[in-house]
């Protein structure tokens, strides 16, 4: 078994010395706290943390609503509570709340190593299934990460801003619960063919009062991000334009396009599905783009979003993270994203 | 006693007739079609293990399971769902899911991960009744070894 990270926390300085000197001499470094707050505070640098022995009674934050945070905030740490015949009940209270066991003090150190090894054991464990999830994930493919097409809402080329709004409304509410929700919605035109891509900011600016007029200026400010924000501010009211009755928006809505004011994609935001993860996050860097259409035999066949990307990115890193841990030395070679490039 | 079994899934067929296969194996089964129920049938009678979907309209599997582990920590959550969603997966682990299951897939593993998640759970609640045993002998009161105290059955 590979060695545990432990963390001791008491407010008896004796106490963790004399384990911490003691768990030294076995090749053991536990990390000490004195407190519950400082037990936090220092698990924020020591992620790494295996098990923690928290005392039951501490002065400040006491044990239980240690255990509370600690176990909310980094659910997989197992933690065993230490205590006196005194506090013997809130220690079993702990166990019920998600702790791993108690120790009873003074403790035999057999019996304390024996109850943190099997703590650490089942923490590795789980973080081996973590891993190896991770590592399955990253054989996967541009097509598995992409949102299919027909998740998607669409709208016709020739529908109103109206229109765009509610379909665009639906596909926040109904698809994919467990993914972030849609942020955008996709124009066919009548053969069907992905034409267009609409947001929420394009369709806000499509409703913007005098839109036409400023269009050419707000392109200016928002393409040179120089201009400070007096000036937006000057531009703004200068056209007011937000003061129009909604009445006036509402009825904008059904005057305008979609055609006229969506997003046509550049052939960069086009990505075959056979293509690398790595091109394709090339790609949405360079372009600072959002999404990506991904394209197969019959056209667009997905969008690669942004957000999906990102998530793999935080997963494969995590993954890593815990591979450097288990000794895994496989993983940690490969730098690049991709499962053999 | 038999492994107290939750499932939950929106895809009401679907959830009807994974209980019903569990049932005929002889666990103890119940059935509902959402998060919120979930958490609901919860307070309302003890489960050593919940068969969570993680594609649900309202309350998705994720925040159930983050609302389950934070309510009732010792009761051990199964993830299920189909194969698109393996980075939801791998998140539920990083949040306390005992284990990731695949849908469909054969009862078999299903019934094998819940035996090895109430083995688990089991174990836990060992270490509750030694403690309280513990501390009836602190005390001067020992017990006798308790009548209530149960063997985990796991159907063959």
């Amino acid at each position: 078994m590979t060695t545990s990270a432990i963390m001791l926390v008491d407010d008896e300085v004796s106490f963790v010395e004399a384990i911490s000197k003691r768990m030294g001499k076995r090749g053991m470094e536990p990390v000490s706290a004195f407190s519950g707050e400082e037990c936090l505070e220092l698990l924020k640098s020591n992620e790494h943390i295996d098990v923690i022995i928290l005392d039951v009674k501490m002065p400040g934050m006491g044990g239980i609503e240690t255990l509370k945070i600690v176990k909310q905030k980094y659910p997989l740490i197992e933690v065993i509570m230490l205590t006196g015949h005194a506090t013997m009940e809130t220690a079993i209270e702990g166990i019920k709340m998600g702790a791993y066991d108690y120790l009873m003090k003074p403790c035999e150190m057999d019996e304390l190593l024996h109850k943190v090894n099997s703590a650490a054991k089942k923490k590795q464990t789980h973080e081996k299934k973590v891993h190896d999830w991770a590592r399955f994930m990253e054989s996967g493919s541009l097509k598995e990460l992409m949102v299919p097409i027909d998740e998607y809402a669409t709208v016709s080329e020739n529908a109103n801003v109206f229109e765009a709004i509610s379909a665009l409304e639906e596909a926040q509410n109904s698809f994919n619960p467990e993914r972030y929700r849609h942020r955008a919605i996709l124009v066919l035109d009548e053969e069907k063919r992905v034409v267009g891509k609409l947001n929420q900011h394009d369709i806000i600016q499509a409703l913007e009062p005098q839109y036409k007029k400023s269009k050419e200026r707000s392109e200016r400010v928002l393409g040179h991000f120089g201009f400070g924000q007096t000036f937006i501010e000057s531009v703004s009211s200068h056209y007011s334009m937000w003061d129009n009755p909604l009445q006036d928006i509402y009825k904008k809505t059904f005057e305008q396009n979609v055609k006229s004011f969506m997003h046509v994609p550049t052939e960069a935001e086009y990505i075959e599905d056979s293509a690398s993860m790595n091109d394709a996050i090339h790609r949405l860097i360079i372009g600072k783009h959002q999404s990506l259409l991904v394209t197969g035999g019959s056209g667009v066949v997905g969008v690669l979003r942004l957000t999906d990307v990102f998530e793999l990115l935080h997963l494969r890193l995590k993954a890593l993270h815990l591979a450097a841990k288990i000794g895994e030395k496989s993983d940690g070679e490969k730098t690049s994203l991709e499962e053999g490039g | 006693m038999a492994a107290r079994i939750l499932v939950v899934d929106d895809e009401r067929a679907y959830s009807f007739d994974l209980s019903e296969r569990l049932r005929q194996r002889d666990y103890d089964v119940q059935f509902c079609f959402g998060g919120n129920e979930a958490l609901e049938m919860l307070s309302r009678r003890p489960f050593d293990v919940v068969v969570l979907s993680v594609v649900m309209p309202q309350m998705d599997g994720i925040s159930t399971l983050k609302e389950i582990k934070r309510r009732h920590p010792l009761t051990e959550v199964i993830l299920h769902c189909k194969n698109a969603t393996m980075q939801v997966a791998a998140r539920g682990m990083c949040l306390g899911a005992f284990e990731y299951l695949a849908k469909p897939c054969k009862i078999e593993q299903i019934t094998a991960k819940v035996n090895e998640a109430f083995l688990y759970k089991f174990a836990q609640e060992e270490r509750i009744r030694k403690a309280k045993m513990h501390l009836a002998v602190l005390r001067g009161q020992p017990q006798k070894e308790s009548a209530w105290s149960f063997k985990p059955a796991i159907p063959k």
